[in-house]
């Protein structure tokens, strides 16, 4: 393996000029011809019958061109094919305040908003059930009778690995604790826009602001009851998902049946406020939380029953419902899990995935526990976590495949940089440091959809002018996929990235990748572009025999990775287009480099362009495939899938606190992040991400929280949901953790979500060395702090 | 769908005389207008629909409204349309009022201090949870006084007319400190003038706020020179930005010529419908710590919360006294607390 020429360098998005300046145009900019202006009509009650609908004094309104009701779509839907329970548009029974009643086209959006007061609705008020608690006790009126239960209880799952009873038995300290955590949303830049263009023969061009454009397409085509090819989904540059527009929704749905009903082209564009009301943020949880620890054996088993408050529809919730407890099984050693999740629909906004999906609240019980057990037994809190760090290659009781692991190593040198053994237990009061760790999946092994196409499939083409186009259809919702597309193709070719294209997003031109979900992108369509790009450097390096009168080399499969591939019992499933573990593509004794197809051992060489030109001569284009899909992995239970994944990344954070002990509050002065994320491809990009995750799960530790008053959101815009201003970024150290794996784009794995959960902990644990009091409650505001003081202080 | 503000015609009168004879017509026409100076409290109001005008009356052309001088009696005389921002950073103030430039310069964040006024924030209007909301939100909740209803969420025993009708509570951050200064607010109406001390220009409602008649307009901020007062303003407030104060506490401590604390005063906002002050002797014996206690005891007694804000009502109350004894200590008067 030659030296890599872009990987690993600090390179700035391709997109960010254009974005500074303002030259990207995000859904909203798009211009279309003469659009309908659409608005939307919510309803005011949490919970109630639709007994009437009268639009016919808004339809005899001038200007209004066309009024959409819930009784204009038949199919509900959903981001996943089990809990595909949300209409369009209400029909028959509104679930929370805020859900789509109505729509109407006009020519103007003041149009557009005069017609929706016009709209006569007649509702007959139903009991709310606004507590998950309440909503697991038989109610006279389950949200979803099609359920067949007595209650609003969604999903219920219960699962057992090894033996819980005995390991707790056997533990010399057992901690537990019930752990509440508010609602918490994603709260990104862009409100959620669509806009729909219609031509002349019924085709709709859906131009929207999401994160998977591909399950957007077949929701459409099956609520809208026409072909998908009739459909084309474009996602411009886009402001922010984390997991905020990972679901079809509903405005997209009214957009195009307004635009096939009115022939014209529409136009919807959120307010802040009905981003907040839209949500599909974190569910609020509550949990209890049993952990026995072992200072020799490390975590011997953990017991934990979870309620989560899913608010009115499904969305990613099932998954949600696993990840709570199955993600327990990481960054750890642990044989003994028992938990149970069960989601409950109530009259709200619903929840759904948000960055560090269903892993976030469990990881900060799971961590406060180890940190009190931790405490007891009188074992470091750093070093007690480093000896159970899962080691590289393992495979998990619940069926996890372990690959790489770079935490320990990662979590030494953070031990070092933060100056750990100065500080712990040594700081004056009001200050402390604290520790946590966490892992997460670099993308879902199993499909959402079943079927045996790959994960993410990318197209490149290389014209007679050198210029290569990278065609793909993952979602760059900011995290920079577009930016490692390109590194790909420019990595593996040996040109500059300038050289490098992208067209991506666009279900007409693009093959198919899932979706900016699950934290899989970089992992599975990196994975593909790099194998796509692999095909073309073949193509280049036959022309280059063929012009230096040399033979090809013979390209060999490489040889399926060892053994521990095949523990899982089944063989890995290497499709046909699988080019081997990373990164030895170019042992075939070829070098391209600065602008030359060489042969390394002769030194003879040919200018790129020529061999372009050269291996287009037969066949007139020059376009290769690449794919990725997963290893087939895990076991065969109810349930197995959930969690799977070709990889984890693993974090651990130190951070430093200053508490206020009159007043409560917190201040985080000073975080420490180890991420292994395997290669760090572009560093500038990593620590993008990292930042950002700690900013978020700042917000959600000290301060975030939608509140709800009976079912309305009260705080829905900037001013009142309290995200962090820069004043409260700690500083950020980063450090190095690299790890082996073989299976990621030049070693990659994810990088966008595991550095989330990790630093909430970490913050409650510095508190508590600070200040003695340990929080239960997130977000661990002044207030509780101080309560936490005040009761320690009596006590 | 984004809110749109529509419905209202827009004047922006160049310089004082237009000014007058603008409102002097308007008076006469009998239309409803509305003052704006920087807007950023205004343009919520309207967006959101709380607020519904016949005119939008720009006070920025009026240029004679705006900044600093020093009288020869040392009284800062300034503008009310002077910006938050230029309070802040006028070295004029800064060297005479040195506590009006800090809490100037705690409001909001940088971009509303470079269009916000000083003028506006003394009249930035009271907030409540059941107001400050979007028409879908305001329609859950049967309307309330403030926006037209007939019904206060927060004291359900309230009466349209009788003060207190409304517990929207009072937010300026500057008024607890021009408060303690002694400051007098300069009232052009018509051709003629009035001036009212800031003590006595606030009302016990989160409606009728103030003293200010329909078509006065607020013309200048005087801050008559501290005389020995020392303040210190602080406020809870979830971030160091763009809040609002939950709770602002300015202290202050009046010294005499040689030195010797003589007063010791303390001004709220954030709490109630309108800020509070209150002043006791330090002459006379008694220990400066007993008084200190009493003033903390006396500001957490009189001020009536509701459960309105991001903090639990009792944890604002509890901060007053905190609050006041960390202000002392920056004042380097800790050995009271
Ligand atoms: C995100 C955000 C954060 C904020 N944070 C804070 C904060 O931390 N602290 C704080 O105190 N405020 C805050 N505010 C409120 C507001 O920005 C300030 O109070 C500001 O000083 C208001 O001044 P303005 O010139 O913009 O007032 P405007 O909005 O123009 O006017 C406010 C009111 O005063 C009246 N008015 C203004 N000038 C005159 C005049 N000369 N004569 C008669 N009537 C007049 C207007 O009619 C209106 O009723 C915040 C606002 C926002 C949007």
């Amino acid at each position: 393996m030659s030296s890599l020429n872009i990987v690993g360098r600090p390179v700035p998005q391709i997109d960010s000029r254009d974005k500074v300046l303002g030259r990207a145009r995000f859904t909203d900019d798009i211009r279309l011809h003469h659009p309908l202006e659409v608005a939307i009509l919510r309803s005011p009650h949490a919970s109630a019958r639709i007994v009437a609908v009268d639009t016919s004094r808004a339809a005899a309104l001038p200007g209004v061109r066309g009024i959409v009701t819930g009784a204009d779509f038949r199919h509900t839907f959903g981001v996943l094919v089990i809990s595909k329970d949300e209409p369009a548009i209400a029909r028959e029974r509104v679930r929370y305040i805020g859900e789509p009643v109505a729509a109407v086209a006009a020519e103007t959006a003041d149009l557009a908003a005069a017609a929706l007061a016009l709209i006569e609705i007649r509702y007959e008020v139903t009991d709310t059930c606004l507590d998950p608690r309440a909503g697991l006790k038989p109610v006279a009126e389950p949200l979803h009778p099609g359920l067949g239960r007595d209650n609003n209880l969604h999903k219920q799952v219960d699962q057992h690995y090894g033996d819980v009873g005995a390991g707790l038995a056997a533990a010399p300290v057992v901690v537990e604790k019930r752990f509440t955590f508010a609602p918490v949303t994603h709260a990104f830049t862009e409100p959620h826009a669509t806009q729909v263009a219609v031509d002349g023969r019924g085709n709709l061009t859906v131009y929207s602001a999401t994160q998977v454009p591909h399950y957007l397409h077949m929701a459409m085509a099956e609520v809208l009851e026409i072909p998908e090819h009739r459909i084309r989904i474009i996602k411009p540059h886009l402001g922010g998902g984390f997991g905020g527009k990972s679901d079809p929704f509903p405005h997209e749905m009214i957009a195009a049946k307004l635009a096939l009903v009115t022939g014209r082209n529409v136009r919807v564009n959120f307010s802040r406020e009905e981003v907040f009301i839209s949500n599909h943020g974190r569910h609020p949880t509550t949990m209890t939380m049993k952990l026995g620890y072992d200072p020799q054996q490390g975590v011997t088993a953990i017991d934990a029953d979870i309620v989560i408050d899913g608010g009115a529809y499904g969305s990613f919730g099932v998954v949600t419902t696993y990840y709570n407890g199955i993600l327990l099984q990481g960054p750890y050693r642990l044989d003994n899990l028992h938990f149970r999740t069960r989601r409950v629909y109530t009259n709200k906004p619903m929840c759904g995935a948000m960055r560090g999906h269903g892993g976030v609240n469990a990881r900060f019980a799971a961590e406060v526990l180890l940190d009190m057990a931790l405490v007891q037994a009188g074992v470091d809190p750093c070093q007690g976590r480093i000896d159970m760090i899962h080691r590289p290659n393992t495979l998990l009781s619940g069926g996890f495949r372990i690959t790489s692991v770079g935490l320990k190593g990662g979590l030494e040198e953070a031990m070092r940089r933060s100056g750990w053994r100065d500080k712990y237990g040594r700081l004056p009061y009001g200050k402390g440091v604290g520790v946590a760790c966490g892992f997460y999946i670099s993308g879902s092994a199993a499909h959402i959809h079943r079927n045996n196409r790959p994960s993410s499939t990318v197209r490149l083409t290389l014209e007679f002018d050198g210029t290569v186009t990278v065609y793909s259809g993952a979602a760059d919702i900011g995290q920079g996929i577009d930016t490692i597309l390109a590194m790909m193709a420019a990595e593996v070719l040996g040109i500059g990235l300038d050289q490098v294209k992208v067209v991506v997003a666009d279900t007409q031109l693009t093959p198919v990748d899932l979706g900016s979900y699950s934290s899989r992108v970089t992992f599975m369509a990196g994975n593909a572009a790099r194998n796509a790009a692999i095909s073309m450097r073949r193509l280049l390096v036959a022309a280059a025999c063929r012009l230096l009168e040399l033979p090809e080399p013979a390209w060999e499969k490489p040889e399926p990775p060892g053994d521990f591939f095949r523990q899982g019992r089944r063989r890995p499933d290497y499709s046909s287009d699988y080019l081997g573990p990373n990164p030895d593509y170019d042992s075939d004794g070829f070098r391209l480099a600065n602008g030359q197809v060489t042969q390394v051992a002769s030194g003879r060489s040919v200018p790129f362009l020529e061999a372009v030109r050269r291996a287009l001569d037969e066949p007139g284009i020059l376009q290769t495939f690449g794919t990725y899909r997963s290893p087939k992995l895990g076991g065969t239970f109810k349930g197995a899938a959930a969690g799977l994944s070709p990889s984890y990344s693993f974090t651990a954070f130190i951070v430093e606190v200053t508490v206020d002990p009159e007043t409560g509050f917190v201040k985080v002065d000073r975080a420490t992040c180890a991420h292994d994320c395997g290669t760090v491809l572009n560093p500038l990009a990593v620590q993008g991400q990292i930042e950002g995750c700690i900013h978020m799960g700042l917000g959600q530790a000290l301060m975030e929280e939608v509140v709800h008053y009976d079912g309305v959101v009260q705080n829905a815009s900037f001013l009142e949901y309290k995200i962090p201003s820069a004043f409260e970024q700690p500083e950020v150290v980063l450090v190095p953790t690299p790890s082996d794996e073989t299976e990621g784009p030049f070693g990659a794995k994810e990088g966008g979500e595991g550095p989330l959960a990790p630093i909430i902990p970490a913050i409650a644990n510095a508190i508590y060395d600070a200040v003695g009091v340990r929080l239960t409650e997130v977000p661990m505001r002044p207030d509780r702090v101080l309560a936490a003081l005040r009761k320690a202080g009596a006590a | 769908m984004t809110t749109r503000m529509t419905g209202f015609d827009f004047e922006r009168p160049a310089g004082l005389p237009a000014l007058r004879g603008l409102l002097a017509r308007l008076g006469k026409e009998q239309r409803r207008f509305t003052l704006a100076a920087g807007g950023t409290d205004l343009m919520p109001q309207l967006k959101q629909q709380q607020l519904a005008t016949e005119v939008l009356v720009s006070l920025n052309g009026v240029g004679e409204l705006a900044g600093i001088e020093l009288a020869s009696d040392g009284t800062l005389r300034i503008g009310a349309l002077t910006r938050l921002a230029e309070v802040a950073e006028s070295p004029l103030v800064r060297e005479r009022q040195p506590a009006l430039a800090a809490v100037a310069a705690r409001v909001g964040s940088p971009q509303i201090r470079n269009r916000a006024t000083l003028g506006g924030n003394l009249l930035v209007n009271n907030r409540c949870v059941y107001v400050n909301q979007s028409p879908l939100n305001r329609t859950v909740h049967a309307p309330c006084f403030k926006v037209d209803g007939d019904v206060c969420h927060i004291v359900k025993s309230a009466v349209r007319g009788k003060l207190p009708q409304c517990q929207a509570r009072f937010v300026s951050d500057t008024a607890p400190v021009l408060l303690l200064l002694d400051a007098r607010l300069v009232l052009l109406r018509g051709r003629g003038e009035r001036r009212v001390p800031l003590r006595r220009f606030y009302r016990n409602d989160g409606m009728e706020r103030n003293v200010l008649k329909p078509g006065e307009v607020l013309g200048w901020i005087e801050v008559p020179p501290a005389g020995g007062l020392r303040i210190d303003y602080d406020k809870l407030a979830v971030r160091n930005a763009l809040d609002f104060p939950s709770l602002g506490v300015a202290v202050g401590v009046r010294e005499d010529e040689r030195g010797e604390p003589v007063e010791l005063a303390v001004a709220l906002t954030g709490l109630g419908t309108h800020p509070l002050h209150w002043r006791f002797a330090l002459v006379g014996g008694a220990a400066p710590a007993a008084v200190v206690a009493q003033a903390c005891a006396r500001a957490e007694k009189s001020v009536t919360t509701y459960q309105q804000d991001f903090f639990p009502r009792d944890y604002r109350k509890k901060m007053i006294g905190t609050f006041v004894r960390r202000g002392l200590r920056r004042l380097g008067r800790g050995a009271w607390t």
